[in-house]
């Protein structure tokens, strides 16, 4: 079936990062995305302007995220959160949260919710870590001979 | 709902002769009944079951049907009567109510799409009126010279202006908030969760100062966009059928194109 004869009458879109973006200070950060996956005519109903994913079809959707975490320097614990924000409000019990240690540690923290979203909202990822001096925050990385691993994806699935 | 003079004079006049009616109908049957239930069981037997005559009582079956059948009929017909009296007050009163609810839908939505077509406005000034400040923080000036004192001034009034478009856009949400509260029942909840996106989003919109005095509007882009798709909603709504069309997505690209169009600077 070519692209054109399909009926997509629910959204989707998956977006990723290809940049390493640290916590540069104590506020709480938005999470850029650089590029999405041109799946059919996805494109067409989640729409991406850096860090914010904007709604095109009012529904319920399931967000799943899974920033690969990572710290540069220091040897301490320390902690990096994550969570939604949707129209510039932060998402009640969204938020998932990692410990580092050293930067031998890199790790995916899956955060995943379900939430009505109208078309025209706004749905941000935010991250937030203890200190901004130890290079804590979501890193991306090019092995070789291999796929390369975004810094985050995004997935977003119209349930109803 | 008013009743004028006219009306509650003409309802008088039409309830005392139905009351008129419904006594004589009352008196001329229970005389009726008083006849048949004033039968006793003696009676000839060339006389018919049902026959009603100064020589011949009536019988049983008779008693029945002219009392008991008759009484029921007439009281299922009055019933009857009553009933489709209260349904068709009853359907009025739905029916008016039902359009009020519509000329309230009609009103809330002109005057959504008013205030949001007065945000967007807004919104456009403080972008440009944030884009001419910078242009004055950056303009060339030596100090203790007319230019400091001209770019002094202008980044003053600019400033002041800035502050006062951002003070009327609160003004414009709080009345789209309320507009919102008062039309919630009417209007569909996927426009009330809509419109209330935008009021959220725009909301907690800031205007950045940064350590070289400029300013930057935090996601103009975005609100713009935001209230683009809000306007293109309320601008489907009907007034004949009282219903907002399905936006289509293939108007999408047609809106990005007006949207990139527009914005001067891409933050």
């Amino acid at each position: 079936m070519s692209n054109q004869n399909r009926d997509l009458d629910k959204a989707f879109g998956q977006f990723s990062s290809n940049k390493t973006q640290l916590c540069d200070t104590l506020e709480p950060k938005e999470l850029e995305f650089d590029s999405q996956e041109d799946v059919l005519d996805a494109t067409q109903s989640i729409d991406f302007d850096k860090g914010d994913i904007i709604i095109k079809k009012s529904g319920i959707y399931l967000v799943i995220a899974g920033p690969q975490v990572a710290k540069l320097r220091g040897a301490r614990n320390r902690w990096i959160d994550f969570w939604l924000r949707v129209n510039n409000v932060d998402l009640p019990n969204s938020n998932v949260r990692r410990v580092l240690t050293d930067s031998q540690e890199k790790d995916v923290i899956p955060l995943n919710t379900v939430c009505p979203l109208n078309r025209g909202d706004t749905l941000n990822i935010m991250m937030a870590s203890e200190t901004e001096s130890e290079g804590i925050g979501i890193e991306a990385m090019q092995p070789d001979g291999e796929p390369t691993i975004p810094s985050i994806i995004l997935t977003l699935v119209q349930l109803h | 709902m008013s009743i004028s003079f006219s009306e509650k004079k003409y309802l008088k006049k039409s309830l005392v002769i139905k009351t008129l009616l419904v006594f004589i109908i009352f008196v001329t049957i229970t005389s009726f009944f008083q006849l048949s239930f004033g039968a006793s069981g003696e009676r000839d037997p060339s006389c018919h079951v049902l026959e009603i005559s100064e020589n011949c009582e009536l019988s049983g079956i008779g008693h029945l049907v002219y009392g008991d059948l008759t009484i029921g009929g007439v009281l299922a017909l009055l019933f009857h009567y009553f009933a489709h009296k209260s349904q068709v007050r009853l359907d009025k009163i739905i029916f008016a109510n039902e359009e009020q609810n519509r000329r309230r839908k009609d009103f809330a939505v002109f005057h959504l799409k008013s205030q949001t077509t007065a945000m967007l406005f807004n919104l456009g000034r403080i972008k440009k009126t944030v884009s001419f400040y910078n242009s004055a923080v950056k303009s060339p000036y030596q100090p203790l010279t007319v230019e400091e004192k001209e770019r002094s001034w202008k980044m003053r009034t600019l400033n002041e202006r800035i502050r006062f478009e951002q003070d009327k856009l609160t003004r414009l949400l709080d009345i789209i908030r309320s507009t919102l509260v008062g039309a919630q029942d009417v209007i569909e909840p996927e426009i009330v969760g809509q419109i209330d996106g935008v009021i959220t989003f725009l909301g907690e919109m800031t205007i950045e100062e940064k350590p070289d005095l400029t300013m930057e509007f935090m996601k103009y882009r975005i609100s713009k966009r935001k209230i683009l798709y809000l306007l293109e909603k309320l601008k489907s709504y009907s007034v004949d059928s009282h219903e907002f069309k399905e936006i289509e997505l293939a108007m999408e690209n047609e809106l990005k194109r007006y949207n990139f169009r527009n914005d001067d600077d891409k933050n």
